[in-house]
């Protein structure tokens, strides 16, 4: 191999390739090493698919050297969240010790969508159990254990796409396929230290993946940079009749000039309740952004928008999981309170999940006026940086700070992107998100690209996975 | 027992937020009931006490009337001809 791919982005590997420079057959081997020596030690795997991986790696390099280069994820591998179905035997755990030999005779449509761009499957990623779904408080509740941050092997990788987010960046694959409900692509963007992209509801779909709640589920990309998430939103987008929850709304990821100027807002009570450290990156942000945005401070309509998104999750979840919850399978689950976490549920009432429904419509049109003044939203990823393995939390979205955008844009279905912003004395990634009006990814995209040409957090990595293995 | 008396919206007591607390308590044991363990119950009380406080601000939330209701079911038929 004439050049290491580690730390590259996508467009870079993509020239290597494509110019005959790097062979898809070396580059697949050699993040299959990382994978087999490094996954182990931060949790973040849970099957390497070295077989298919080679397989499809000899198919890349026979086609790219007769001259067929499907494109720039030509030949390029990635890791998928576990909770995407792969057929060939290989298994889909949902993270779970009671899915632990579950497989599929077909694959999730993400998983065809890459592999038909010529994308190579390297690794089947670790999760939260089931998405997170059951109220986990603490880093330790998945089957592979506690998934670790490329920055410090004590703290966790967020989640619940840890292994997708502690792959990315500790140079396990180039690029991840994780999924939110709501903070399961932002958190580990933030704690990893990578970008993470969750699409417009509907956006990609979501046939094959393991459901959580029907109508809050998005599928989307962890990369090194917003302009990886581009590329792999422009593959993995569009409508599929095997989701009817799929938009035909057309999507193509396309770069913007660099002269554009944006349109920012900042919700005013973005920094309310979050740890200094976080607050003082964030507005060092905001400084970098003046740069190239025009700056406005917002406020949204009063609404209860934790209780509506909880509301929603939990009435669903509660539906999707009630033969799992009625059968004691639950009581296999790796994290205490995931053994009990799908009982309460039953608490919830109809008439308190539609009216929840209701206030969503409602919100959704209400916002949508307010989204279209702006490029994007924006605000500190997570109040707080990554986690001891050790510690428990209040529920997924810790901290003091509530979670107005996540609980926002997740209940209505915004997209939003998250990309490093600094880090704390104690090293360790701190993140900023840009949440879109719906199907508007191409705005959050380029600004969150321009952010990164201003800055060079994203360019940052752990010294010690930077020597070759 | 219901009363005779019409009451409003946002008339629970703290008695009856505490009564529900215990009705539902009693709805998931009743489902639950073999699956929960002794050390469980207090933590399920506690997460149906939050689920409670969720319900309580979505209850009091006002929608707004000028907004059409929530209306998107379609009969289903295979045949598309009359």
């Amino acid at each position: 191999m004439n050049k290491s791919p580690l730390f590259k982005n996508i467009r870079s590997i993509a020239k290597e390739i494509a110019n005959k420079n790097i062979s898809p057959i070396e580059i697949t081997k050699y993040y299959l090493t990382r994978l087999n020596e490094l996954g182990p030690e931060y949790n973040s795997v849970v099957t390497v698919t070295g077989e298919l991986a080679l397989k499809q790696a000899e198919a890349a390099e026979k086609e790219i050297m007769s001259g067929l280069y499907r494109g720039t994820l030509h030949g390029i591998p990635f890791g998928a969240k576990d909770l995407l179905a792969t057929d060939g035997g290989i298994p889909t755990t949902w993270g779970a010790e009671p899915f632990r030999h579950q497989t599929f005779k077909y694959n999730a449509t993400v998983i065809d969508k890459l592999c038909s761009s010529g994308a190579i499957l390297v690794s089947k990623l670790a999760m939260i159990e089931l998405a997170g779904g059951m109220g986990y408080r603490q880093p330790n509740a998945s089957l592979t254990g506690p998934c670790r941050s490329p920055w410090d092997k004590n703290t966790w990788a967020g989640g619940s796409s840890s292994g997708s987010g502690s792959a990315v960046g500790t140079g396990l694959v180039p690029f991840a396929i994780g999924s939110e409900t709501w903070g399961s692509i932002l958190s580990p963007a933030n704690n990893c230290g990578v970008s993470g992209l969750r699409p417009t509801f509907g956006r990609v779909s979501r046939y094959g993946a393991m459901a959580l709640s029907w109508s809050l589920d998005k599928i989307g990309p962890l990369c090194l940079s917003a302009d990886d998430c581009g590329i792999v939103l422009n593959q993995i987008a569009g409508p599929d009749p095997k989701d009817s929850s799929t938009s035909d709304k057309p999507y193509e990821y396309s770069v913007y000039s660099n002269q554009r100027k944006f349109k920012l807002a900042v919700l005013a009570s973005a920094s309310t309740g979050i740890d200094e450290e976080v607050a003082d990156n964030f507005k060092k942000s905001l400084n970098a952004l003046s740069q190239f945005c025009e700056i406005e401070e917002i406020n949204f309509p009063e609404y209860p928008y934790e209780a509506i998104t909880r509301t929603i999750m939990l009435a669903e979840s509660g539906a999707i999981f009630e033969e799992f919850a009625g059968n004691g399978t639950a009581t296999h689950l790796t994290a205490p309170e995931d053994k009990y976490g799908p009982y309460a549920r039953t608490a919830v009432l109809a008439k308190d999940y539609l009216k929840a429904l209701r206030l969503r419509d409602e919100i959704s049109q209400k916002i949508d006026p307010i989204m279209s003044k702006y490029d994007a939203v924006c605000g500190p990823t997570r109040g707080t940086p990554a986690s001891k393995l050790e510690d428990e939390f209040r529920g997924a979205i810790r901290g003091n700070a509530k979670d107005t955008l996540g609980a926002l844009g997740n209940s209505v279905g915004l997209p939003a992107i998250s990309v490093p912003n600094g880090f704390t004395k104690a090293n360790l990634p701190t993140g900023i998100q840009f949440i879109g009006q719906v199907y508007a990814e191409n705005a959050i995209l380029n600004l969150a690209d321009r952010f990164q040409q201003e800055t060079d957090w994203h360019l940052k990595h752990p010294a010690e996975l930077l020597e070759e293995i | 027992m219901a009363s005779s008396e019409v009451r409003g919206k946002g008339t629970m007591t703290k008695y009856g937020h505490e009564r529900e607390k215990e009705i539902m308590w009693d709805l998931v044991n009743l489902h639950f009931d073999n699956l929960i363990s002794d050390d469980q119950v207090e933590k399920i009380k506690e997460s149906i006490a939050g689920i409670l406080t969720d319900a309580n601000e979505i209850r009091t939330a006002k929608l707004d009337d000028s907004f059409p209701l929530l209306n998107w079911y379609q009969p289903f038929r295979g045949d598309p001809n009359e």
